[in-house]
């Protein structure tokens, strides 16, 4: 049993490639952009007496990282493993890295230049044509966690509500913010690459720009696997792993829509162009791996200031 | 908003959808019954259209529309209440329609008004006893109106499909945003209070005044309903068309468009049909559980009183709403020896059919009071009869008044389980993933032709499905009929 947080549309067709190569079969269970979604991090830990899970494919790295704390992921260290630079590895093997997103400004180009000063004067003044996610979830909730641990609680809860006072639209996901932009509705906002580029793919004017921290480094969120303590499948799970983080598997994850950034050694003749130019940011990306208090007491003032 | 201003705000706009729902409902019921055939049957097709239309639909084909009115999010509150009233009217229309008779006739409110005019001494020591107008309506006319009232306020209360894709205010939603990031069931019950709380109480007030009214009312007396005037007619039509338009064409239009760009999406996505058939097949086995457990109280006949709040206690989880039922149903089987039974379909099966089960009972309830006990009676003797003929003309009888109209019965039960979508999100086991949840997945990405086209096809699915089930019944019934006709032939030779 796989439970994955990457969209369905693009991890599906991996997971069934395994079952081809293997003759594992492989049961899924998805989360997805839908709030209804319970979010399976949370189905873990709850099923923890009785695990159902045996893979994790998490989209994200937080949430992973919060189960490693809770003691809920079993160590093991793939030899694919060896090609992801450790900042993005647990170093006693509870998790691994790959596919990567980055976090980004989506912008239209009808409505606004692309350039990080056109942003930056944005953000002076009415924000009411800017658009993010409800930070309580997903990666824009990583985000608030890594500025939450860079400029403090206090400043960035003077931070946020400062941008509330200047009107930036709180929607439901990245993928709405993404369509608010596109369509028009919005200039810019925040988004993962992988929304940014369905909106390239479907002829829409927009471009995107790096969201960088206050020392300029980049939010570049891995995917992240890991097998769940208590499996019953543990050999069936190890072989998932080593083949989710083949080089094979990283570049397919470049060539499909979502363009994941490769986090290991790959043939780079193979990759995308766009997936190239992420390359670069994606390498000057800042180490997530601590972020887990930061993130508790992020969401502790979230949960407050969202569902009171 | 905090959540309590989150319950009172959902509060205040059910109340408000239920009230304009009813009003509408009730001039509405003049038009259920006119002279002409054709005309009521469109009349009621035209009304159950949009009622039967999937909240699914609703909320995909508005989601664009919804996102255009992000920097008007009280515009989009208004335009959510519209589409939900807009489902929630022919709801009220059918349940006033079959609703039992007012206890107050309209001759004791004309004698009422004689003794109001009266100016004898005697009369108006009376009037103190006969108490206000107001008293006398919430008494009689106002009594009728309570359970159907009453139901519309729990189904506009506990909206929770097209709220999500609209993005809209609902403690629904705010509940479900608590547990997502990880609050403990406990912590959700304890909250989940406030609106069950609300939930509960209307509900016992809409038992009272069921029990008062079946108690109090004879059966036989049917409301007197004033023919239209021309103007009303043209209103109802008006509405109708409206609600047609708005709720049903829109979307299919919509979706019906992208289908024909998106076609080839049935070439890459061979999980589609496997998950519709899980889909049908829940929906199958929880509607016919439902709708049998439905009969078989209801078919009773008159209830004795421990039999109706037994009947109450079994249907009270599905009335209190799939989110906190079906998270309760998660906690047993997660939680304690069940959970053995975890992966299985049983979950979900069990939440669909404790979802279904009221509005079964809720039909069986209005199809008792609207059956012809007489041929019930005759069909029953026919079939007893020691005449072959007599007995075959029994089942005949019996098919036409009894079986036909239970299959028609079943057939909204179905549908309702077939695109429920907050049970499955909870309770579905991830091999059994039913199609209609994993594209209400989907849809919060956006509108896609794909989408429209795999949207298209779960809809598509059980409509076809209903329809050969349908060809195949009349196949049997006109088999039975030759074979009853050749029958009667060689006896008449």
């Amino acid at each position: 049993m796989v439970y994955c947080a990457h969209d369905s549309i693009y991890s599906e067709e991996i997971l069934n490639q395994f079952t081809e190569q293997t003759g594992i079969e492989v049961e899924i269970r998805f989360d997805t952009e839908a709030t209804k979604s319970l979010g399976l991090v949370q189905s873990i830990i709850a099923e923890a007496a009785h695990p159902r899970c045996d893979v994790f494919w998490n989209n994200e790295i937080l949430g992973t990282l919060d189960l490693a704390e809770r003691g809920l992921l079993q160590p093991y260290k793939s030899l694919n493993a060896e090609r992801i630079p450790e900042k993005f590895r647990s170093p006693n093997g509870a998790w691994t890295g790959f596919g990567a997103r980055l976090r980004l400004y989506i912008i239209n180009t009808d409505q606004m230049d692309a350039t990080p000063e056109a942003v930056e004067q944005a953000l002076q003044g009415d924000l009411s044509k800017m658009a993010i996610a409800k930070p309580l979830f997903g990666t824009t909730l990583t985000q608030y966690s890594l500025m939450w641990s860079e400029m403090g609680g206090d400043a960035l809860k003077e931070w946020h509500h400062k941008r509330t006072e200047q009107g930036w639209k709180i929607v439901q996901g990245n993928a709405v913010v993404k369509n608010l932009v596109a369509d028009g509705k919005c200039q810019f906002g925040w988004t993962d690459t992988d929304d940014f580029f369905l909106a390239v793919d479907d002829n829409k004017p927009v471009a995107m720009l790096p969201i960088r921290t206050e020392e300029g480094q980049t939010i570049c969120i891995p995917n992240t696997v890991s097998i769940v303590k208590g499996t019953n499948q543990e050999k069936a799970a190890q072989k998932l792993i080593d083949f989710l983080l083949s080089e094979e598997i990283e570049l397919a994850l470049a060539n499909s829509r979502s363009r994941q950034v490769p986090l290991g050694t790959v043939d780079e003749s193979k990759l995308p162009e766009e997936v190239k130019q992420l390359q670069g940011w994606a390498a000057e990306g800042v180490p997530l791996g601590g972020l887990l208090e930061a993130r508790n007491e992020c969401l502790n003032w979230l949960e407050e200031e969202f569902l009171p | 908003m905090s959540f309590t201003e989150i319950v009172e705000f959902s509060l205040f706009r059910a109340c408000l959808i239920s009230l304009l729902s009813m009003l509408v409902a009730q001039s509405l019921q003049p038009a259920l019954k006119t002279e002409r055939l054709w005309q009521t049957r469109l009349i009621w097709g035209a009304l159950l259209a949009p009622f039967f239309c999937p909240d699914l639909l609703v909320g995909y084909a508005y989601y664009n529309f919804s996102l255009s009115l992000v920097h008007h999010p009280v515009w989009n509150e208004w335009f959510y209440g519209l589409l939900v009233t807009l489902k929630t009217i022919p709801l009220a229309t059918i349940l006033l329609y079959f609703s039992p008779p007012s206890p107050l006739s309209a001759e004791a409110f004309y004698c009422r008004e004689l003794l109001n005019r009266s100016q004898s001494a005697r009369f108006s020591k009376l009037s103190w006893w006969c108490g206000p107008r107001w008293l006398w309506w919430v008494r009689g006319p106002g009594l009728r109106l309570l359970p159907a009232g009453g139901l519309v306020f729990l189904i506009a209360f506990q909206e929770f499909e097209i709220c999500t894709l609209m993005n809209t205010t609902a403690w629904t939603l705010n509940l479900f945003d608590r547990r997502a990031i990880g609050w403990e069931s406990t912590r959700v019950y304890q909250l989940g209070l406030r609106p069950l709380g609300v939930e509960l109480l209307v509900l016992l007030i809409i038992l009272f005044a069921y029990l008062k009214l079946t108690k109090q009312t004879n059966k036989t007396d049917r409301p007197i309903v004033k023919p239209l005037s021309s103007a009303r007619e043209g209103l109802t039509w008006a509405y109708l068309a409206f609600a047609f338009v708005v709720i049903l064409l829109i979307p299919v239009g919509l979706v019906f468009r992208g289908s024909i760009a998106g076609w080839t999406v049935f070439l890459t996505n061979s999980s589609l049909l496997r998950e519709t058939g899980y889909a049908c097949g829940f929906a199958a086995i929880s509607g016919v559980l439902a709708h049998g457990t439905a009969v078989y109280w209801v078919g009773r006949g008159q209830l004795v009183w421990w039999s109706r709040i037994l009947l109450f206690l079994v249907c009270l989880p599905g009335l209190c709403g799939s989110f906190l039922m079906s998270l309760t149903v998660l906690e047993l089987f997660q939680k304690t020896s069940l959970y053995h039974l975890y992966d299985t379909p049983l979950p979900l099966i069990t939440g669909l059919y404790l979802f279904v089960l009221p509005r079964a009972v809720l039909i069986q309830f209005i199809r008792r009071d609207a059956t012809q006990r007489e041929s019930t009676f005759l069909a029953k003797t026919l079939r007893n009869s020691p005449v072959i003929a007599h007995r075959r003309e029994g089942w005949q009888l019996c098919w036409e008044q009894n079986l036909w109209p239970q299959f028609w019965c079943l057939i909204p039960v179905c549908f309702w389980t077939y695109f429920d979508m907050t049970t499955p999100s909870i309770l579905a086991s991830p091999a059994t993933t039913p199609a209609p949840y994993r594209l209400y997945n989907l849809m919060h990405y956006g509108q896609g032709t794909g989408l429209s086209a795999m949207l298209s096809a779960t809809i598509a699915a059980p409509c076809l499905f209903i329809t050969l089930l349908i060809v195949f019944l009349k196949t049997i019934q006109w088999i039975h009929l030759r074979r009853l006709m050749t029958h009667r032939n060689s006896n008449s030779l």
